[in-house]
């Protein structure tokens, strides 16, 4: 046999029994003879606790940390006052999901998938890292010679994506890289802003909540999408006397706070909005000065909303014209601080979701709030230079939303992105990849990396993305949990979590721009890598090494940190560093600048450059679509204590919310003969069935459609907390329709009917299957 | 030599032979794993074992390399129908990754003067780790530290997911050897106690 060596003897130990001693000394340390408990007293004494900076990873606010590790494991989150996202607060979610870390099931080294093995068998191999470099690096230069760079695409989610759905993209040459965030989440919103204000929304909405006195929430989830300093100063906004209105077709958690809850029929939102518009200006009620100075397009707007009274949206909306004008009045009593605030997801239906969104930014030009307290402030990100590096090839594309349509120049390379041409805005749009994997137009994709992007619980159409994969020659998932898409890969490239890695610095747009730093709270207990080490590993196997000049993360940072002056070590002891930020009009015109990046340099009502493509440059409202007879439009939002479909493993969020219902009217549910909490079946009207759901009947959702949180419904056994809870809207979306001019795709036109007869599926209790975990 | 000390040697080389093949069965298979059962090294060693111990050889099955790879995978590591057995034995006895089983193992191997190498990528409580620390004990001649490994951590994880194991196993390698060291080290176990 030979000697297998991971193990080894310690100079003192080896020496003392070459002396004999070893007969003397005690079997257990301390005398204390319990093998299952270590000894009392011996292990929380202060040096062997350590703390290090940190920003959470569980959802995308990215509150900073402070990661306490005691006996190489860390026992407790904390937020910390200097951070601005965090304020020394931190959410259920970010406390529990440091169980991630430590949940048995996470990946734990690559994997490579067995010759002929079908896709989603399980049949794989373990490989060393350099193998499994060595086998994506090949495959993708096969790729690359028989297709073209563009023929590997890269979709991303999360800190890491930056070098997988970024920076790799731009130095191997392929332009088709997306990230979820954008098409199949702020698209609409971030395109409409970009065309009207000339900024985007980007990762931090910038709502002037501590200085509003009116608030009016759009299918806003706030409360239930739970972004920590976002809901702290939403509550004392309201704790300070700040009034609520809520539109939303459902008693939402925010309604319960409302002083007005307008239960508008689904999809009709752009008619409230643009009746708020008509009456503003018909009643003369907007902020006549700031319009002036601030705003283009007026004249047009006014003309043109002329035709949305509060009559004409009454009818659509099935919201009364006198509570239309009336909320209309309190805004305008309230402003410049009253406020309409963007939310997050907003790829609800399609076509009008660029039109509800603009609307949403003019009624909120028309009270004068942008840029002025208790509206919207303006917020940029704090600069640090980058690591120098020659230019990549081309430009990384995949979370912009800033511009017209991306001309490839005639000299270029490169092929434009395969979505090109199905919508007007730069963004390239994770959605429109699938079918070019499958029919191969306009050219083929062969490759692809999803980097943290839950496939089947993100992208609509299940059965269409698992058709693509199969087409594929080359499909490598990077992620931490063996979610149903990843066991479909051909290599698996196991993730450290946020709590084992540093990663990039976070520049963070806020009213308070600053910098937060990541640092391990402890080695990788696996064999795992950050996404910055797997793409200087693989770019440098792609001869793309000039692009990755640094020797490794520290010095990177350090590189970075240095161009302000500070330093990784400096950053250690800090975590934050904060900038002043200038958040309104008057911090921009006390240095004669202008923040509204335009071609105007103003607001602008009225969008040239769409009118110039063939594009309404006004906001119009489109009648929604309607569904089949007997069927109920689907939509659905989030949980407090959970991030999309990607915390359902995690034993402590499961116990605080372990499996989505799906809320029906009561007086539907009394037409069906649906009690509450039965179980149920739920049908779309492509015949696709999900479920068991347990139903909610409540008095809190219009009869015209149902709700269900996303997220649940995971068809992986191998996520044993999560497998088979709850029901999936994304694999009842199997449709959507996509926005001709932000490339958003609408998931909210698609219906279901509820079923009875579903068995209880007796789901066990959270603490059962942690305690009966792979038990026989 | 009297007969009392011959037969503490002969269970001592015992243990350290059980040990040194649980850590070669466990850990992710190697050169040297498949150079022992191609060159019949494993077997001698297992037929060695089996004869002091009493338990019968195991039958294993005639499967290509390939095939151990495959089931380590999907047995140990990640199966899409679920990991049947973690190989930690912390986890078996607490049902919680680091708990207060694995702390307690840490501190008995510190104790002992066993640490774990900067490059074994995989928790300290790995089911092949604790083996091969109980071999290098044995080696230096504290078998009754050993024994601990073997009794108080190893055989509870055996008795745990051997039979799980053995039902999810397709490739007739891993069941028969998990089964025949859950017998193994209850023998040992109980010789220990008599």
């Amino acid at each position: 046999m030979r000697r297998r060596e991971f193990l080894k003897l310690s100079g003192a130990t080896v020496g003392a029994m070459a002396l004999g001693g070893s007969a003397q000394a005690q079997l257990f340390p301390d005398g204390f003879p319990n093998p299952f408990r270590a000894p009392p007293g011996k292990w929380f004494t202060k040096d062997d606790v350590t703390t290090s900076y940190n920003f959470c990873e569980i959802c995308f606010w990215k509150c900073g940390i402070k990661a306490t590790t005691q006996g190489g494991k860390v026992r407790k989150v904390d937020g910390y006052a200097e951070n601005p996202k965090s304020r020394g607060m931190l959410c259920p979610r970010g406390q529990g999901g440091v169980a991630t870390t430590y949940d048995p099931d996470r990946l734990k080294r690559p994997l490579i998938r067995v010759a002929g093995s079908a896709r989603g068998s399980g049949q794989y191999r373990e490989a060393t890292w350099d193998e499994a470099y060595d086998y994506i690096a090949e495959k993708m230069n096969a790729i690359k010679f028989q297709y073209g760079t563009e023929s590997v695409a890269f979709y991303g989610h999360g800190t890491g994506d930056k070098w997988f759905a970024e920076y790799l993209p731009g130095a191997w040459g392929s332009p088709n890289a997306a990230k979820p965030s954008v098409s199949l989440c702020t698209a609409p919103r971030e395109t409409a802003s970009v065309y009207t204000f000339g900024r985007g929304i980007a990762g931090h909405e910038q709502i002037d909540w501590e200085e509003t006195n009116y608030i009016v929430l759009i299918g806003h989830h706030i409360g239930e999408d739970t972004h920590n300093t976002q809901l702290q100063e939403f509550a004392l906004a309201l704790k300070r006397g700040a009034k609520l209105v809520v539109v939303d077709p459902r008693f939402s958690v925010a309604a319960g706070k409302a002083d007005d809850w307008l239960p508008i029929k689904p999809a009709t939102d752009t008619a409230l909005l643009l009746a708020w518009a008509n009456v503003l200006i018909t009643e003369e009620l907007y902020d006549a000065a700031y319009v002036e100075k601030y705003t283009l397009g007026f004249e047009q707007l006014a003309a043109h909303v002329a035709q949305y009274t509060p009559e004409w949206a009454a009818e659509i909306t099935d919201i009364p014209a006198d509570t239309i004008r009336r909320i209309a009045r309190e805004m305008a009593a309230h402003a410049p601080r009253a406020v309409l605030p963007v939310g997050r997801h907003v790829v609800w239906y399609g076509p009008d979701d660029i039109h509800r969104m603009r609307s949403l930014y003019i009624v909120n030009a028309l009270l004068g709030n942008y840029g002025v307290p208790g509206g919207y402030y303006f917020c940029d990100a704090p600069i640090v230079e980058a690591y120098p590096h020659p230019e990549l090839p081309l430009a990384p594309a995949a979370g912009g939303c800033g511009g017209g349509p991306t001309e490839v120049a005639a000299d270029s390379p490169f092929r434009p992105s395969v979505d090109r041409g199905k919508f007007f805005g730069s963004a390239t749009a994770v959605q429109e990849f699938i079918e070019p994997m499958i029919t191969g137009e306009p050219y083929p994709i062969k490759g692809l990396f999803s980097y943290g992007v839950n496939l089947f619980h993100t992208i609509p159409m299940v059965e269409r993305t698992k058709q693509a994969l199969n087409n594929l020659d080359l499909y490598v998932a990077i992620d931490i949990l063996p979610m149903e898409h990843v066991m479909w890969a051909d290599v698996i490239l196991p993730e450290s979590t946020y709590l084992e890695r540093y990663d990039d610095l976070h520049l963070q747009a806020h009213k308070i721009p600053f910098i937060q730093a990541r640092f391990p709270a402890h080695p990788p207990l696996y064999d795992t890598r950050s996404a910055f080490d797997m793409a200087k590993q693989l770019g440098e196997r792609l001869g793309l090494g000039e692009y990755f000049p640094w020797s490794d993360v520290e010095e990177y940072l350090d590189r970075r940190l240095s161009s302000i002056g500070s330093s990784l070590e400096a950053m250690r002891n800090q975590g934050t560093i904060t900038r002043r930020g200038r958040p309104y009009f008057a911090d921009y015109e006390r240095l004669n600048r202008n923040p509204l990046d335009t071609p105007s340099g103003k607001i602008e009502f009225y969008v040239e450059r769409w009118a110039e493509a063939g594009l309404d440059p006004l906001p119009v409202f489109l009648p929604p679509i309607e569904g089949p007879a007997g069927m109920y439009r689907l939509l659905y939002g989030r949980s407090p204590v959970h991030t999309f479909a990607r915390t359902h493993n995690n034993a402590v969020l499961m116990e605080a919310h372990g499996e989505n219902h799906i809320w029906i009217s009561t007086r539907e549910a009394a037409r069906l003969g649906i009690a509450n909490d039965e179980y149920v079946w739920l049908e779309n009207q492509d015949g696709v069935r999900e479920g068991p759901i347990r139903a909610m009947v409540t008095e809190r959702i219009r009869h015209d459609c149902v709700y269900m949180v996303h997220g649940f419904g995971h068809k992986a056994p191998l996520m044993r907390i999560a497998n088979g809870r709850g029901a999936s809207d994304t694999h009842l979306q199997t449709r959507y329709d996509l926005d001709p001019v932000s490339g958003g795709a609408g998931l909210r036109n698609n219906w279901v009917r509820l079923i009875k007869g579903a068995p209880d599926p007796q789901h066990p209790p959270i603490a059962w299957i942690e305690r009966e975990r792979s038990r026989a | 030599m009297n007969a009392a000390v011959e037969r503490t040697e002969t269970v001592d080389e015992t243990l350290r032979l059980t040990l040194e093949l649980v850590a070669a069965t466990y850990r992710t298979p190697d050169a040297a794993l498949r150079a022992d059962l191609a060159g019949g090294a494993f077997a001698v060693a297992l037929a060695e074992v089996a004869h002091a111990t009493g338990v019968a050889v195991p039958a294993l099955a005639d499967v290509g390399w390939t095939a151990i790879e495959v089931a380590h995978v999907a047995l140990f590591v990640t199966n899409p129908r679920r990991v049947p057995a973690p190989p930690y034995v912390g986890f078996a006895a607490d049902d919680e990754l680091l708990g207060p089983t694995a702390e307690a193992l840490g501190a008995f191997l510190r104790h002992h003067g066993v640490e774990v190498r900067a490059g074994w990528g995989d928790l300290p409580d790995h089911v092949a780790a604790v083996a091969e620390a109980g071999a290098l004990l044995t080696n230096a001649g504290r078998t009754d530290a050993a024994r601990v490994l073997a009794a108080a951590y190893l055989l509870p994880w055996f008795e745990r997911y051997a039979p799980a194991v053995v039902a999810a196993d397709d490739s007739g390698f891993y069941g028969p050897l998990s089964e025949f060291f859950r017998s193994v080290m209850s023998e040992v176990a109980r010789e220990d106690a008599a």
